[in-house]
C-alpha cells in the first residue's frame, strides 16, 4: 500500500495536477539520492530530477501501469545524469568523480533501483504520519523497541504511546474491515 | 546488457515484492519465484535487511526541499499548485497507516517471540558483514601495563608521575597537576578498525588513524617536545617557540612550530606523505636531505629517491579520514584498498595485478564496507566480492 498506486496513475493520465504533486512529494527525494550516485553535484542532480517530472507530465497518457511509470522515473533520471556527464566530459575532458565518466554496470544500477524503490515505499508511508508517530515508527523499526522503551525515549508516558497506537487502530478497524487476517494478528500484538 | 525499460520495470516489481514480503504480506508462488530468481542473479541485498541503514536513509530524504521542487516544477509547467489534495489524501493516509502498523507489527512479532536475553535470534536485523571501525585503542603506560580504551570507563584513567590522564569518548587528555622534571613515556596504539585522539600535556592534539601508534612523554620537561609515530596521524601542535616539536618516523623527522599537518607513514606503504594545512614544518631524512614545506603542499618520501617530492594538493583529502570520510583524488585502487583494509580490519586480495583503475570521490567511512564497495563498483571499472573477512578485487 503506497500513495503512488494505480488510482494515482489514472488521475495523472487524466491531467489532475494533484496527482503530479503527490508523485513529486513521494519520489523527489529518493530520485535525488539516486541521481547523486551518478553525479556528485547535488544541485545538478536536483535539476535533472525536476526535469524528469516535467517530462513525466508531458508524457502522462503513455504509461501502461504504475510499474512502468516508476521505471520511467528512474530511467529518465539516470539518462539525464549520464547525458550531463558525457557533455561535461567533452567540454572539460577532465576527471569528475568516482561515479562519473565510466559506463555504469547494469547489475549495480538495477540493485540501486530496487533499493531506492523499496525505500520510497516506506518513505511514502512515513510521510503521512504525524511527527510523533514518525518517531514511534523510527524507533520501532530501527530498534525493535517495546512500547515502554519508546515512551522513555520520547519522554511520553506509556499510556500516551499506547494511545497513539490505539487511536490509529480503532480508526483502522472501521475503515479497513475487509483487510483480512494479518491485521487481526497484528491487533493482538499491539494491544499488549 | 544495458539497463533498459524492461529490466528497470522488473527491478521496480522486485522492490514491490520485497517490500510486501517485509510487511508480512503472503506472496504467491510465482512472486516467490521472481524474488528467488532475482537473488540468484544479483545476490541477496543485505542492505534491505539493515533497519538502521534504511532509517538513516529515510531521515536523509527529509532534508530535501520537496516543497521547493513542487513549486519549480509547477512553475515551469505553468500549473497552479493545488491547495489541498484532500479526497485522495484521506484515503491514502489510512492505507498508509495500515502499512506502517504492519511494519511495526512485524517487528513486534519478532520482538515478543524472541527468547529473553538471546540477541542472536533477532533475525530481521542481520549484522553487516564488514562494519566500519570505531574508537578503539590500547594505552601502554610507563610501567608497561596496558589499558584497553574501548572498554575503559570515561573519566579519570591513570596518574603518570604528576600528570593526570582523563578519558572521554574516543579521546585521552593529559593534564599536568604540577611541573615535573621526570620524563615518562606512554604509547597509544590503534588496531586495524580503530582510531583515537590524544591531547598532550602541552595542549597539542593528535588524531590517530587505524593501525597506528604514537609514543609520547606524559609531560614535556626538557627543551624539545618529541613524539614517535608509525602509521597515520593528524597533528594540531600548540605553538611554543621555546620548545620545538618533533615527530620521529622510521627514517625521517618532522620539525614543527605551531601548525596543523597530517603524516601518513605506514610501514607497508613504503612512502611517507606529509601534508601541511598551515604553519611550517621542516622535513629531514638521511636518504633525502632536508625540505621546508609550505601550507597546501604535500611531501612524499620514497625509499629510492634522494629527495622529497613536493606538490600542491587539496589538503582536505589528506585529513578527510579525521572528519569521517574517505577522500580520493585520482588514487589508484591499491592505495584505496589499503585504507579500506586498515579501517574495516579486512584482508584484500587482487584477482589480477593489472587493475588500473584510478578513482576519485568522497565517501563516508562510517558506512559498512559493502556500501563503500558498491559505490566504487558504480564506476564500472572495478568489481568486488566478499568472502568472509576478505575482499577480492576484480577488474
Amino acid at each position: 500500500m503506497t500513495i503512488v498506486d494505480e488510482e494515482m496513475l489514472t488521475r495523472l493520465s487524466e491531467g489532475d495536477p494533484a496527482a503530479l504533486q503527490l508523485l513529486v512529494e513521494a519520489y523527489f527525494p529518493i530520485l535525488c539520492r539516486f541521481a547523486e550516485k551518478f553525479l556528485p553535484d547535488s544541485s545538478l542532480a536536483k535539476d535533472i530530477v525536476q526535469e524528469t517530472f516535467i517530462k513525466v507530465w508531458n508524457n502522462r497518457p503513455s504509461f501502461e501501469n504504475i510499474m512502468s511509470l516508476k521505471g520511467y522515473l528512474f530511467t529518465l533520471t539516470r539518462n539525464g545524469c549520464l547525458n550531463l556527464i558525457r557533455s561535461r566530459e567533452r567540454q572539460e575532458n577532465k576527471h569528475m568523480m568516482a561515479a562519473a565518466g565510466h559506463p555504469l554496470e547494469t547489475g549495480s544500477v538495477l540493485t540501486e533501483i530496487v533499493r531506492s524503490e523499496y525505500i520510497a515505499r516506506i518513505y511514502q508511508v512515513v510521510q503521512t504520519l504525524s511527527p510523533k508517530m514518525q518517531e514511534v515508527f523510527y524507533l520501532s523499526y530501527e530498534e525493535g523497541m517495546t512500547v515502554r522503551a519508546i515512551a522513555e525515549q520520547l519522554q511520553m508516558d506509556v499510556k500516551a504511546v499506547k494511545n497513539q497506537k490505539y487511536k490509529a487502530l480503532v480508526a483502522l478497524r472501521s475503515k479497513l474491515k475487509d483487510s483480512g487476517e494479518p491485521l487481526l494478528v497484528l491487533l493482538t500484538f499491539l494491544m499488549r | 546488457m544495458e539497463p533498459n525499460g524492461k529490466n528497470i520495470d522488473h527491478a521496480i516489481y522486485i522492490a514491490t515484492l520485497l517490500h510486501r514480503l517485509h510487511e508480512g504480506d503472503p506472496l504467491a508462488p510465482d512472486e516467490q519465484e521472481a524474488i528467488a530468481a532475482w537473488q540468484a542473479a544479483n545476490g541477496d541485498d543485505t542492505f534491505l535487511q539493515n533497519s538502521k541503514a534504511i532509517t538513516d536513509e529515510l531521515r536523509r530524504l527529509k532534508n530535501y526541499d520537496t516543497a521547493g521542487a513542487v513549486k519549480t516544477i509547477f512553475g515551469q509547467l505553468g500549473l497552479a499548485v493545488p491547495s489541498r489534495v484532500r479526497r485522495m489524501d484521506t484515503i491514502l493516509r489510512w492505507s498508509a497507516v495500515a502499512a506502517m502498523l504492519l511494519v511495526i507489527g512485524a517487528v513486534s512479532v519478532l520482538y515478543f517471540n524472541r527468547p529473553p536475553n538471546n540477541q542472536a535470534t533477532i533475525t530481521h536485523k542481520p549484522k553487516p558483514i564488514l562494519p566500519p571501525g570505531g574508537n578503539k585503542a590500547i594505552l601502554t603506560l610507563a610501567d608497561g601495563s596496558a589499558i584497553v580504551l574501548d572498554s575503559a570507563r570515561n573519566g579519570h584513567l591513570a596518574l603518570q608521575g604528576k600528570t593526570n590522564i582523563e578519558k572521554s569518548d574516543g579521546q585521552l587528555m593529559y593534564k599536568n597537576a604540577a611541573t615535573t622534571t621526570e620524563t615518562l613515556y606512554n604509547t597509544i596504539t590503534t588496531p586495524r578498525g580503530g582510531q583515537y585522539a590524544v591531547t598532550l600535556a602541552d595542549g597539542s592534539k593528535i588524531w590517530l588513524n587505524a593501525a597506528s601508534s604514537l609514543k609520547y612523554p606524559t609531560a614535556f620537561a626538557g627543551t624539545t617536545r618529541q613524539v614517535e609515530l608509525t602509521g597515520e596521524a593528524y597533528f594540531e601542535i600548540a605553538a611554543d617557540l621555546s620548545k620545538p616539536f618533533k615527530v620521529r618516523l622510521n627514517g625521517m623527522d618532522v620539525q614543527v612550530l605551531g601548525t596543523r599537518f597530517n603524516i601518513k607513514a605506514y610501514q607497508d606503504d613504503t612512502t611517507i606523505r606529509t601534508t601541511l594545512l598551515d604553519g611550517a614544518v621542516k622535513l629531514s631524512a638521511a636518504t633525502a636531505g632536508e625540505s621546508l614545506l609550505k601550507p597546501g603542499q604535500q611531501a612524499t618520501l620514497r625509499p629510492n629517491q634522494r629527495r622529497f617530492t613536493i606538490r600542491e594538493v587539496n589538503v582536505n583529502n589528506a585529513v578527510a579520514w579525521r572528519n569521517g570520510y574517505f577522500a580520493f583524488e585520482n588514487e589508484d585502487i591499491y592505495g584505496i584498498m589499503k585504507d579500506m583494509s586498515r579501517w574495516y580490519n579486512v584482508d584484500v586480495e587482487f584477482s589480477s595485478h593489472s587493475i588500473e583503475s584510478k578513482l576519485g570521490g568522497t565517501l563516508s567511512r562510517y558506512q559498512n564496507a559493502e556500501d563503500v564497495l558498491q559505490v566504487l563498483e558504480l564506476t564500472g571499472s572495478v568489481h568486488f566480492s566478499i568472502n568472509k573477512k576478505k575482499i577480492i578485487v576484480m577488474p
